[in-house]
């Protein structure tokens, strides 16, 4: 029997998206700025870091600890990556989305 | 160049009631933008909003420990209250703070009384923070809540009374210090049963203070025995002023303990795990 798998969820996506983009630069500030950028949707950070938290916990993505600055209060930044695993899920969610989106029959909607 | 600093208030709540994994990440980020000219608002919106997943986030996963933990702590007092009403209930109703043949039995009676209260905040805070162990300082928080919310009609009614002449301030005064001591008491004691270590291993200043504390505690637990009993005379002033250095010195001791265990139970500063295939 086939394996039913988990999706990822949108903010999930969003910020994998993000951490992907950024490279080597991924740390919290440009992860909110990167999505709300490309959206216009503004993230909470704190809603940043639960989402990574989850994702890291899904062993999707790894974190790093990196240099600390005045600005930041001393307080040290933390740099993601995607793991193999965490890229294999973004390109599928991006075929399953695109597989969804061939033929789509134009709509507008009904109202609620 | 001078680094401007976020609100502390905010920035205090974030510290202190946080619970996310990367929180010292977010304090820094939420600092870094903050410094590059983002408002005091938004710094707040961030803060609020962050607590608030938090608590999403922890009643999600451990809503019903959480409550029960409460609700056994609640129950446990609640069954107190009544037994101590039932066993001591005529020796309080007898005192009058004039002398009486039975002083020394009635002195053993409120000792007794007083140590039976004494042994219920150990083995509530202690149920409390047993049944719930993953946030334990949020628990207890939300425990002394739940204890002291019932307290609060009664003291705003005999404050209403003061403000219009219908009630005495020797009414309303034992009642706050009542409620004050049981909100600092029990978090007290509640942060001494999850500290993580020994009395001997503490900073001498804290020490000091826990030993201040309970001299101070006793004391004014003897004073005001005595004084029960019609044994001594105990002016109203000098009450106050012993009330209120038991009460100061409890709160300063909370906020000592508070502060040691929220630096030790910070996220620690690791590394994730190693990346096994990493970004493409």
């Amino acid at each position: 029997m086939k394996r039913t798998r988990e999706f990822l969820g949108q903010h999930e996506l969003l910020v994998m998206l993000a951490v992907l983009r950024l490279g080597r630069d991924a740390y919290g500030v440009p992860i909110a700025t990167e999505i709300a950028d490309r959206t216009g949707r503004e993230m909470l950070q704190g809603s940043v870091y639960a989402t990574l938290e989850r994702l890291e916990g899904k062993g999707l993505v790894v974190s790093e600890l990196g240099e600390a600055t005045p600005q930041r209060g001393g307080r040290a930044k933390r740099y993601f990556r995607l793991t193999a695993e965490g890229v294999r899920q973004v390109r599928e969610a991006q075929r399953a989305l695109e597989a969804l989106w061939v033929d789509l029959p134009q709509s507008t909607g009904t109202k609620a | 160049m001078t680094t401007r600093s976020p609100p502390r208030l905010a920035a205090w709540l974030l510290e202190e009631l946080g619970s996310n994994a990367r929180l010292e990440e977010l304090l820094g980020d939420l600092s870094e933008q903050f410094a590059a000219g983002r408002s005091r608002l938004w710094y707040w919106r961030q803060a609020t909003g962050a607590l608030l997943l938090d608590l999403r986030q922890g009643l999600r996963t451990h809503a019903l420990s959480f409550l029960g933990a409460v609700l056994a702590g609640y129950a446990i007092t609640a069954v107190w209250v009544f037994a101590n009403e039932v066993m001591f209930g005529a020796l309080y109703q007898s005192l009058d703070a004039s002398a009486h043949p039975d002083s020394l039995m009635r002195f053993l009676g409120l000792r007794a009384a007083q140590a039976s209260t004494t042994v219920l905040v150990f083995v509530s805070s202690w149920l409390v923070m047993r049944i719930h162990r993953a946030h334990p300082r949020a628990v207890l928080v939300t425990f002394v809540a739940a204890v002291i919310a019932p307290r609060l009609p009664g003291i705003a009614h005999l404050v209403i009374g003061v403000i219009e002449g219908t009630q005495s301030r020797s009414v309303l005064v034992p009642e706050i210090v009542r409620m004050s001591l049981q909100a600092v008491y029990t978090p007290l004691i509640g942060l001494w049963l999850i500290r993580r270590d020994r009395l001997a291993a503490m900073p001498p200043w804290i020490r000091f203070i826990t030993v201040l504390t309970i001299i101070l505690t006793l004391i004014s637990a003897l004073l005001y025995d005595l004084w029960q009993v019609g044994a001594i005379g105990y002016p109203i002033p000098l009450r106050y002023v012993v009330d209120f250095a038991e009460i100061a010195c409890g709160a300063y001791l909370l906020s000592l303990l508070w502060r040691r265990e929220s630096r030790s139970m910070s996220p620690k500063s690791v590394t994730g795990p190693a990346a096994a295939g990493s970004q493409a």
